[in-house]
């Protein structure tokens, strides 16, 4: 058993740790020492008490002894009724036993009483008394008796005394007596009653009654000393280790051991405590990589991550968002939201999207940064809700799309360029084969000039002015394709649109046998768009479909028919706008091609320009053109738009 | 006897004064408005020479080039082709390449060249002579004259 303090003094060998050894020794060694000196004193008493016990048997064999010799004496005595000499026996009887205090006879003869408590009592003579026998009433007298008794007596003062009862018995030659001479020999005619003091023996017990006392106190104080001592040594110092270990616990040091190996219950406890502190290190190794992990998204993500409390005020600002906003966190935590947003009415409207949400997301907006520069960004808002259900604020997760923005619209120049070369090679060609019908036009007019032929001069003069005819046509709708129409954007109800379409156009549709009709659900959403090129792009898709079927020899009992629909798609927020017709439908080759500016399949009729500038006002939109279609299928032209409308907007 | 000229070509006015041009300069003018016209034609009158514009739908004038070349009765009638794309054979020839502005020329271009390599391969004689549009015709008598007299 290693005391602390030797523990400790290895660990820190000054003045005070030696100190605190000599301290802790001088305490255990007295704490020996007393337990010691309580064992004597224990030993001590219990050996005390059995002689205190052996005096006062012994006293009561000498009470009893003297007491039955006074009375073997006092039968003659009374005999002879020589009251002086009883008188001399009781002072020499009483000179003999230190303890004897008092004596009485009592007899038919009367009483002799001598007192060592009561000295006055003094000596009364024998006659002077009535015998107690035959004239005392009995409750004044002890009873009777054939036998010797002992009786604690106790008097004022705490005085006690053993009170010794002995029959006298009556012998031959008693009959004398003036009074008693009816007593028969052998007969009980008095009793002898002596007192002796119990004093001594008093005094005795007081003494072993203090020693008792004191050493219940003395073991008390022992025990209550060992108790403390054997509580601190195997509670009291583990519990305050345990104690401490808490504490460095809570300060989140998953070092502490304790690696107590005694045993005990406390041991249980501490091994408790040592499981607890691993498997606690543990779950903080995890929740400290897991936080550090999570720490680490956040941290080297390039998206722009901002939480901020339910008022608004910016709680924490990751390095991403430094990176584009051009605030540290430090000068922007702490600060409104709006300070960021570009117009914060955007933010305003975002929340309320979020009010009726959990999320919204792919929110488009400008933040502005430090630098008073303008962001695109495109942004996801969460609500931030702590585990037990309160409104913690929300998370803005958003990312910075200036430069892809820039890109794209760098990529629609370059696209457009492209575009601008397959028109011109688009225009070059077409203006070729007019050219070709032109020249050709001009040689027979030349030819009918030379020959003065009138019919091949007008022939050739038709030639020439269709071909200038083709060209004001083309030009005209190189115009339509070329126009950089702004778009007037407004939310419209493409269902209605659709109704004026029809509207206007069934009867066309009617002269040439086919049938328009519309397909249109309820409900369905308004979307941003130019009105005018929407529309445009429907009567073109529809016009396209009426030739379509107009070319088509159809089957009898089948009807040519054209049908405008409306197709939502809530999920990616775009609606469809789909133009189906049933005829001839067109090859894989005609169908990756349609939307090229210049490519007709109409022969001589069309531009090859229409289907160009559907596709063209729809990608203004920043909506998609699909066709569906097989040779014998008919086909299906699918305009698919934002319903927010386009989120770039060229200055 | 005068030579027969047939002419392919989808275009109604260009297969007019291509009439009148020929005629004028005494030739026997036959037209054909698509590729299986032209071919019926061929084996009707056996032209001495023909026309044959590349664009036309349906069938293309190089698949109709292909068909009257693998014909032994007709594979050495002499064919002129009418495109609208310029220079063609000459950057064959020179094997341009490079060219980093994509128009639709260039795919027409490409399919010309890969037609012609795809004729060669096939052991199919090119074509006498290519002729662009718009076709001057007093330019395409002398080429005519040039190969039929």
């Amino acid at each position: 058993m290693s005391t602390p303090g030797a523990k400790e003094g290895k660990a820190r060998p000054t003045l005070r740790g030696a100190m605190k050894r000599l301290r802790l020794a001088w305490k255990v060694n007295g704490l020996f020492l007393l337990i010691l000196a309580g064992a004597l004193g224990i030993s001590r008493f219990l050996t005390n008490l059995d002689l205190e016990r052996a005096e006062i048997a012994a006293a009561r064999e000498t009470s009893i002894a003297t007491s039955e010799r006074i009375q073997t004496r006092l039968r003659g005595i009374m005999m002879s009724h020589q009251a002086n000499e009883l008188v001399s026996l009781v002072d020499r009887m009483a000179s003999e036993n230190p303890a004897f205090r008092d004596v009485r006879l009592i007899a038919h003869g009367g009483e002799v009483r001598t007192s060592q408590l009561d000295p006055d009592a003094g000596t009364v003579g024998i006659d002077s008394w009535p015998c107690t026998v035959c004239h005392i009433t009995p409750t004044a007298t002890p009873a009777v008796t054939s036998e010797t008794c002992c009786e604690v007596l106790e008097f004022e003062g705490d005085e006690r005394a053993l009170s010794v009862v002995t029959p006298v018995i009556g012998e031959e030659g008693c009959n004398s007596a003036t009074c008693h001479s009816e007593a028969q020999p052998g007969s009980v005619y008095g009793i002898l009653q002596a007192d002796f003091s119990l004093a001594h023996v008093d005094a005795l017990i007081d003494r072993q009654t203090r020693n008792t006392l004191w050493a219940i106190l003395l073991c008390m104080l022992l025990g209550t000393l060992a108790a403390w001592w054997m509580t601190d040594r195997l509670v009291g110092r583990r519990i305050r280790t345990i104690r401490a270990g808490a504490k460095r616990l809570a300060e989140h040091d998953f070092s502490f051991r304790f690696g107590d190996s005694t045993g005990d219950g406390l041991s249980e406890v501490t091994g408790v405590f040592d499981r607890m502190s691993s498997e606690l290190s543990a779950t903080m190794t995890e929740l400290m990589s897991t936080k550090e992990y999570l720490q680490a998204i956040v941290d080297n993500s390039a998206d722009i991550i901002i939480t901020v409390d339910p008022e608004g005020f910016i709680k924490t600002f990751n390095p991403g968002a430094e990176k584009v906003l051009g605030y540290t966190k430090e000068e922007i935590v702490g600060k409104r939201i709006e300070t960021i947003f570009a117009e914060p009415k955007d933010r305003d409207a975002a929340i309320e999207q979020l009010e009726n949400g959990d999320h919204v997301v792919n929110y488009m907006t400008h933040f502005v940064t430090k630098d008073n520069d303008l962001r695109n960004v495109m942004i996801t808002l969460s609500k931030l809700i702590a585990p037990d259900g309160t409104a913690m604020g929300t998370m803005g997760i958003s990312k910075d799309l200036t430069d892809e923005l820039r890109m794209q619209v760098q990529l629609m120049r370059t696209k457009r360029m492209a575009a601008l070369g397959q028109a011109i090679t688009g225009i070059q060609h077409s203006i070729k084969n007019m050219l070709n019908v032109m020249k050709g036009g001009a040689y027979m007019v030349k030819l009918g000039l030379k020959k003065d032929d009138k019919a091949m001069l007008t022939e050739g003069w038709e030639m020439v002015r269709g071909g200038m005819e083709d060209m004001t046509q083309m030009s005209m709708s190189m115009l339509d394709f070329a126009r950089t129409r702004k778009l007037k954007l407004r939310a419209i109800d493409l269902g209605e649109l659709l109704k004026k379409i029809h509207s206007i156009s069934h009867a066309k549709f009617s002269d040439a046998g086919v049938v328009l009709s519309l397909d249109i659900p309820n409900g369905c959403p308004e979307v941003v768009c130019d009105e005018d090129g929407i529309r445009s792009v429907v009567m073109d898709l529809i016009s396209n479909a009426l030739d379509a079927c107009s070319w088509k020899q159809y089957d009898p009992g089948e009807t040519p028919e054209v049908v405008m629909r409306i197709v939502p798609s809530p999920g990616d927020q775009r609606v469809e706008i789909q133009v189906q017709d049933n005829a001839e439908g067109m090859t894989e080759e005609v169908r990756k091609r349609v939307f090229t500016p210049f490519f007709s399949t109409k022969e001589k009729k069309g531009t090859g320009m229409g289907l160009a500038v559907v596709a063209r006002i729809v990608e203004s939109h920043e909506g998609d053109t699909y066709v569906e279609s097989a040779p014998g299928k008919g086909a299906t032209f699918r305009v698919s738009l934002p319903i927010q409308g386009p989120s770039l907007r060229e200055e | 006897m005068p030579k027969t000229v047939l002419v392919v070509d989808d275009d109604d006015n260009t297969r007019r004064f291509l009439t009148v041009a020929l005629e004028e300069n005494g030739y026997d003018a036959v037209t054909a408005a698509d590729g299986d016209e032209g071919y019926q034609k061929i084996e009707e009158i056996m032209p001495d020479l023909i026309l044959l514009d590349v664009m036309m739908p349906k069938k293309t004038g190089f698949s109709l080039f292909k068909q009257i070349r693998r014909k032994e009765e007709f594979k050495d009638i002499p064919v002129i082709m009418l495109t609208g794309v310029a220079g063609v054979l000459e950057e064959d020839d020179a094997q341009a390449e490079g060219d980093t502005f994509e128009s639709p020329f260039d795919s027409i271009r490409e399919g010309l060249r890969r037609g012609i390599q795809k004729m060669r391969e096939e052991g199919v004689i090119r074509p006498e002579r290519f002729i662009d549009k718009p076709i001057d015709p007093e330019e395409l008598i002398e080429a005519v004259r040039g190969i039929i007299g």
